[in-house]
């Protein structure tokens, strides 16, 4: 383990103090005794205060990353300030904090260097996975999905809809708690344009623990020591919103989520293979972190590898429930109306609680109440392909004349 | 020929009938094949293997007012301690103890809360299992009947109305006390009245001071927490709150006492029923509190044995 100077000063200073409490104490001098004890209070109130949040303790030895290479968000560079007319920094920042789909914007990327472009291509493959365009088929179709095939008759039967997805990119990883700190550092939640304007008077209660502004089971605006890489949670779905919006993403349609996670192919016009689960059609616990098969309690985002789709999506199953844009169908499993106090938004994909495994299936929908900020609710991003530019236009595929160029400064808030 | 081999099986069976069979619950004399109580209606089953296999296995109660969720907390307790390879295990003895188990599983599985628990004694679902602890050799012999919320009120405000409640609860030596979090929080005192009743009828139940009930744990848990995010939270600091005269009964009547907090549901929505009334409609299952009070319960009882 590395030792700072700062340590080794405080170390000494807090011996030395010890040293003179106790020759007071043997001789009964109560001036030696008094100074000590001042000295050592002082090295012991310096100690506490670094400690309560992982971000002011000096650097250790560097960990390992374990995490997706896409946002190596440091200490340092949250830290830095910013200079607006410093593009060059600006830009560096941006990828920093992972906001490259902001950079990849058409109106952006041209005015961005090919290095920099390149860098910002480099960063949306390794956070990101594409998922190609077509269709897929949503309802209570997890019976009729046991052999993995999906015929007309047992679509309509199951009162299934068929629908059309086109081609976009989505997080490989839910959202870090590492992530949403540059979110929170950065003034997101006093950025009032991130917001819907109908939840302004909400944001002031999306408060942590202490009173500042973040998830809710944060302390000091931090997030727990040693949960940097597991997912966000205690976030309500409109935080989910702003953070997306605040990286050039969005929040996932029901759709996009279950294309995803079941990988349709059509094999026929009649016959579809979709799978229920990411890996196939029937539960393997050993794959995900559902009730019983693991700690108990969220795992970093990159662990469960064994369950990933087909794409190389992480944890779609598990882990955590993920918001998505769309609202919650108050339907029970007989299609049955439900009639719910409040409208919902809807989660999918079970949490380290969901007891059953039909209730982790790709196709599985729960609802939670919008403003809820739950324990095992988080969320991740997606953005449509077609939204971004991912290589310098030639003379033959010249930007459209309609997308004006935008400077950086103006995406940057 | 025949009749050489039947005339000594049919004797055999009235020496049989001669030998009253005490109802492991209340004591009541029956006949060797009845298979309820003629008394109290207690399954004559848990007699019978009380005898053959010289079991004689401890009560723990489990109560509440009617709809606070017995049926779904004993169930999920179950079924949670019998998937756990560590810490508290839990192995049902006799097929019809895997029945409540099934019920409130089936349902819950299919996003629905199990039916309504009948009031006729001969149609509760009693639990026999045996419990096994990390660092106890012996295992313990439990039963946990799953008793209506309705004959037990009933019970409570007509004393020896259901005899197998008071025989079953004079005989237990622990009890977990199920109380509705919401609704004691939104419609007033109703669910608190309840359990103060229910908790003077315990403290009043036989005359031993020694082995009164003063003297056995009581685990008061909060249900459906997951709509109570106050409760979920502190529970004892909710009890004082907002159920402060049930607070003080306990302070006064138990030794051993501790709330809790409890959730099957990780939301839940409603449904209209064919009488114009609501039905609560799970929307995902996730069990939160559930096996802490039980094992606080064991650790109160202290070890297990045969006996």
């Amino acid at each position: 383990m590395r030792v700072s100077r700062r340590t080794i000063i405080m170390g000494a200073i807090g011996a030395a103090s010890g040293v003179i409490l106790g020759l007071g104490w043997r001789w009964a001098y109560p001036p030696l005794a008094a100074g000590g004890g001042v000295g050592l209070g002082y090295v012991l109130l310096e100690w506490a205060s670094c400690g309560l949040c992982p971000h002011n303790r000096p650097p250790e030895a560097p960990p390992p990353d374990p995490k997706p290479a896409a946002n190596p968000a440091t200490v340092k560079t949250r830290m830095e300030p910013a200079d607006p007319s410093d593009v060059d920094a600006l830009v560096e920042r941006m990828l920093a904090h992972g906001r490259y789909a902001l950079l990849l914007r058409p109106q952006i990327a041209v005015t961005l260097s090919d290095e920099q472009l390149d860098r910002a291509v480099t960063a949306l493959q390794e956070g990101m996975a594409l998922v190609p365009d077509g269709e897929v088929v949503l309802g209570r179709i997890d019976e009729a999905l046991d052999d993995g095939q999906l015929e007309e008759e047992e679509i309509a039967a199951c009162e299934g809809r068929v629908i059309r997805v086109e081609h976009f990119f989505l997080d490989r990883y839910p959202v870090t708690n590492r992530q949403f700190y540059d979110f929170v550092a950065g003034g997101g939640y006093q950025q009032i344009a991130m917001w819907d304007e109908r939840i302004w008077p909400a944001v002031l209660d999306f408060v942590d623990q202490t009173g500042q502004p973040g998830p809710r089971f944060w302390r000091d605006g931090c997030y727990p020591n040693g949960l940097e890489d597991h997912p966000v949670v205690g976030v309500s779905w409109y935080e989910a919103v702003a953070y997306a919006r605040w990286v050039g993403k969005r929040l996932l349609t029901d759709a996009e989520w279950v294309k995803a996670g079941s990988w349709p192919v059509c094999l026929s016009p009649s016959t579809r293979v979709q799978r229920k689960y990411p890996w196939g059609d029937s539960m393997e616990r050993s794959r995900v972190n559902l009730w019983g098969s693991g700690p108990g309690g969220t795992v970093p985002v990159h662990e469960f590898a064994d369950g990933v789709s087909v794409g190389g999506v992480y944890q779609l199953i598990g882990n955590v429930w993920e918001w998505t844009r769309g609202d919650f169908e108050p339907v029970d499993p007989f299609h049955r109306d439900l009639v719910l106090e409040i409208p919902m938004k809807s989660v999918r994909g079970g949490a380290f609680d969901t007891y059953f495994d039909n209730q982790a299936t790709c196709q599985f929908q729960s609802g939670e109440t919008a403003i809820a900020r739950k324990r095992n609710v988080g969320f991740r991003c997606a953005v449509g392909a077609c939204d971004l530019m991912l290589a310098r236009p030639t003379d033959d595929f010249a930007v459209p004349a309609e997308l004006e160029s935008a400077s950086i400064e103006e995406v940057q808030v | 020929m025949t009749k050489g081999v039947i005339v000594p099986l049919e004797s055999a069976r009235l020496v049989e009938y001669a030998v009253p069979i005490p109802c492991y619950v209340c004591e009541g004399q029956n006949n060797f094949d009845a298979e309820y109580c003629r008394y109290c209606s207690a399954p004559m089953a848990l007699a019978h293997q009380a005898n053959s296999q010289k079991l004689f296995p401890r009560m723990v109660a489990t109560v509440g007012a009617s709809g606070v969720g017995k049926t779904v907390y004993l169930g999920m307790l179950m079924d949670m301690l019998s998937r756990r390879s560590k810490h508290v295990q839990l192995l049902a003895r006799g097929a019809f103890s895997i029945t409540l188990q099934q019920t409130t599983l089936a349902a819950l599985g299919r996003c629905e809360f199990p039916e309504k628990t009948p009031n006729e004694p001969d149609r509760w679902n009693w639990v026999h299992c045996q419990i096994r602890r990390p660092k106890h050799r012996q295992p313990m012999e439990l039963i946990m009947p799953d008793m209506a919320g309705e004959a037990v009120l009933q019970e409570v405000d007509h004393p020896n109305t259901f005899r197998v409640i008071r025989a079953f609860l004079q005989k237990c030596v622990g009890a977990m006390v199920l109380i509705d979090a919401v609704k004691l929080k939104e419609s007033g005192q109703s669910q608190e009245f309840f359990t103060m009743k229910l908790i003077s009828y315990l403290g009043e139940l036989g005359d031993d001071v020694k082995r009164g009930w003063s003297k056995k744990p009581v685990a008061l848990i909060f249900t459906k927490v997951d709509q109570c995010e106050q409760c979920a939270k502190d529970p004892t600091a909710f009890a004082q709150t907002h159920a402060s005269g049930l607070w003080q009964q306990c302070e006064e009547r138990f030794r051993q006492y501790r709330f809790f907090a409890a959730g099957v549901a990780g939301a839940c929505a409603y449904r209209r029923s064919l009488d114009n009334g609501r039905m609560h409609v799970p929307l995902r299952i996730e069990p939160h509190g559930i096996v802490e009070p039980f094992e606080w319960l064991l650790s109160k009882l202290g070890p297990g044995g045969r006996r």
